[in-house]
């Protein structure tokens, strides 16, 4: 092995001796500095909550009720949600005695249901008098709002709606939050979620108005899904279209909902003004969130293919963009 | 000169692949977006909510609140980094445009505290920016309010810019107009005055212009991300409405290079060259789809028609714009 270096011009102050011991100082060095970065290793991450359990939140769908869609036509938003239910089959065919319903609303806004920036009240206490008709054992409201809780749902109209409906209102409380990761989705994972408002429920009905959205081009079934979720949401924002997918693979709801009695069609998601709404008289309610909204992206003069979460939402197998391949009910209220 | 030994280039050649591991490393776990590092507690977000839904008589009484209206709670505020907590997905218009700070607070007729409304105050930081966020929602059908600023009314709402902020006045129903306006008012009295500066929107010509329709698009303008800084304006022309644009630019060859760079964009986005402006040289006319387009640049304007229903209609505001902006040139 000395052979080797025998050819070669010694190097002033250096021989095999030194070479080795510098050799063995630079390796303690390295193994010094890589036990300390092991030592300091947060696994956790800067002002994260550890982990309380990663679960799936339940599927709520009815199997047997298969994919549906019902598009009802009309100024009345009770005798459209009525007409649209009926053509599916009424809503016995999706809610049976004893269920125990949790409708999800759009109460984000503090706002007066005359702007149309959250769920209507009358057509949440309407759905919910049709799910105790039906025989639920409970019917339940809920949301984690953007603004104060108590005065979105005061202020909305729908607090008091829920109540006299006889439906429960659940507010979002911090013990009702449980971090979750979603199989399949890209952002939402070790997230807090509202997991406390599904509990009880064993079906589950989503209620949004469709609204213009500044950062999304909308606001329809699949991104009303977000009241569900926790903590910072607003980074969420920066990739908003697969957000709304991933939101759609979390809910695996019973039935959509989808309000276009009136549509905001412009200065989404909060308005500001009756002058952004426009009346365009539609109900639309599926058991397909994605068909839901490809069908109601129509009110705010939009295509399907204008909204990269629908195709997205579509090929994560959330549901079909092409709602027509549904054989929509259609239906006139006069 | 000395040659390293096969020990000192293995070494050499270990370190070299150990540190590309490293980078490797840090780049994948780079361009996994784990939100979980992101994930402050549940308990920080219920705290930027801490309001709670107040008695009326528990706020302070703001001095321009006219008499007959108290507050219905206390004032909260909001930065760039809050602002979503309160208009959700809106806050990117705003802060892409010099967003300071948001005050609210809500207010209800002492007679009927369920009559209530909501003042919103954005503070821009610019009356530049400040308009430009009032301009760009402007309501369709709304009725100019005559407050001395820039200001209009809907139905059940007023909305005005005065010098750097940006105010909303949204009520529960239609019946508060009255209230909404002496509020307005005495929110304009109280601010200082500010002595509106002259901008290139003066430059569009006087003939069958909408006025109320002047608006200021910061960035993005018209799809184009090179494109900020514009004023647009609203023409009737027979039965056809054409938007009429100008950008007063650093210089005469930035204008001409907008000019040309958003040419481009057009013809790269499904356009094409249909031909010039009669007299105004270095103009071309686009056909996109079903619109036409005209981009004319004048010393140091970047200007044009948008998207117009018709070549002719298109072309006739281009060309009194071409000559206003001599007019400024001179």
């Amino acid at each position: 092995m000395s052979d080797k270096f025998e050819d070669r011009p010694p190097q002033p102050g250096m021989n095999r001796r030194d070479f080795m011991v510098r050799s063995a100082k630079a390796g303690i060095a390295l193994a010094a500095a890589g036990a300390i970065g092991y030592f300091l290793h947060d696994p956790v991450g800067p002002g994260a909550q550890a982990e309380k359990s990663t679960l799936a939140l339940p599927d709520f769908s009815v199997p047997e009720a298969g994919k549906k869609i019902a598009i009802a036509t009309g100024e009345d938003r009770i005798k459209t949600v009525n007409a649209a239910l009926g053509a599916l089959g009424g809503i016995e065919t999706f809610i049976k005695k004893g269920d125990r319903v949790l409708l999800k609303v759009n109460a984000a806004f503090a706002t007066p249901p005359s702007l149309c920036a959250t769920t209507n009240p009358d057509l949440v206490a309407e759905v919910a008098r049709l799910c105790l008709k039906a025989g639920a054992a409970s019917v339940s409201v809920s949301d984690n709002p953007i603004n104060n809780p108590e005065s979105c749902f005061t202020l909305s109209g729908i607090g008091e709606a829920a109540q006299n409906s006889g439906a429960k209102l659940i507010l979002p409380k911090e013990s009702l939050f449980t971090n979750i990761s979603v199989p399949g989705s890209n952002l939402i994972r070790n997230w807090p979620v509202l997991s406390g408002a599904f509990q009880d429920a064993n079906k589950l009905i989503g209620i949004a108005p469709v609204k213009d959205h500044h950062r999304s081009g909308a606001s329809m079934s699949m991104k009303n899904w977000y009241g569900f979720i926790g903590g910072r949401r607003n980074i969420f924002h920066q990739d908003i279209h697969t957000f709304i997918k991933d939101l759609a693979l979390m809910i695996k709801p019973t039935l959509v909902i989808l309000d276009g009695t009136f549509t905001m069609m412009t200065n989404g998601p909060t308005g500001g003004s009756v002058s952004d709404l426009k009346q365009t008289n539609t109900m639309i309610v599926s058991t397909d969130q994605v068909a839901a909204d490809a069908a109601g992206v129509a009110l705010l003069g939009k295509k399907p293919s204008d909204l990269p979460f629908i195709f997205k939402a579509e090929q994560a197998g959330a549901g079909t963009s092409d709602f027509e391949s549904l054989s929509p009910l259609r239906v006139s209220t006069g | 000169m000395r040659h390293a030994g096969i020990a000192e280039t293995g070494i050499g050649i270990f370190i070299l692949l150990l540190l590309a591991g490293v980078a490797g490393g840090i780049y994948i776990a780079q361009s996994r977006f784990d939100p979980e590092i992101f994930n402050i507690a549940v308990k920080t977000d219920t705290a930027a909510r801490k309001n709670s839904l107040p008695s009326p008589s528990s706020a302070p009484v703001p001095a321009f609140l006219p008499e007959d209206l108290i507050p219905l709670g206390p004032e909260e505020t909001f930065d760039s980094e809050t602002l979503s907590d309160r208009i959700d997905g809106k806050a990117e218009l705003y802060t892409s445009s010099g967003f300071v700070k948001l005050s609210t607070m809500r207010f209800a007729l002492k007679t009927d505290p369920k009559s209530w409304m909501e003042l919103f105050i954005y503070e821009m930081g610019n009356p530049t920016n400040a308009f430009s966020v009032y301009s760009v929602q402007k309501r369709q059908g709304s009725k100019p309010l005559s407050l001395g600023v820039s200001a209009y009314a809907t139905e059940d709402a007023l909305f005005f810019a005065d010098g750097p902020k940006y105010f909303e006045i949204i009520s529960s129903s239609k019946d508060l107009a009255e209230q909404m306006t002496a509020l307005a008012k005495n929110l304009v009295d109280a601010e200082p005055k500010y002595a509106g500066s002259k901008n290139e929107s003066s430059l569009f010509p006087a003939e069958s212009l909408d006025e109320s329709s002047i608006s200021l698009h910061l960035s993005d303008v018209f799809g184009f991300s090179g494109l900020d800084r514009v004023y647009t304006a609203g023409y009737y022309t027979g039965d056809s409405r054409v938007t009429a644009f100008i950008s007063q630019r650093e210089n005469p060859e930035e204008a001409a290079d907008l000019a040309t760079a958003y040419g481009r964009f057009l013809l790269d986005n499904g356009g094409s060259d249909i031909g010039e402006v009669p007299n105004a040289p270095d103009s071309k006319i686009y056909k996109v789809f079903d619109t036409y387009e005209v981009v004319i640049h004048r010393g140091n304007y970047f200007a044009g028609a948008h998207e117009a229903d018709d070549v002719e209609s298109a072309v006739e505001v281009a060309s009194r714009l071409y000559s206003k902006l001599g007019e400024a040139e001179q």
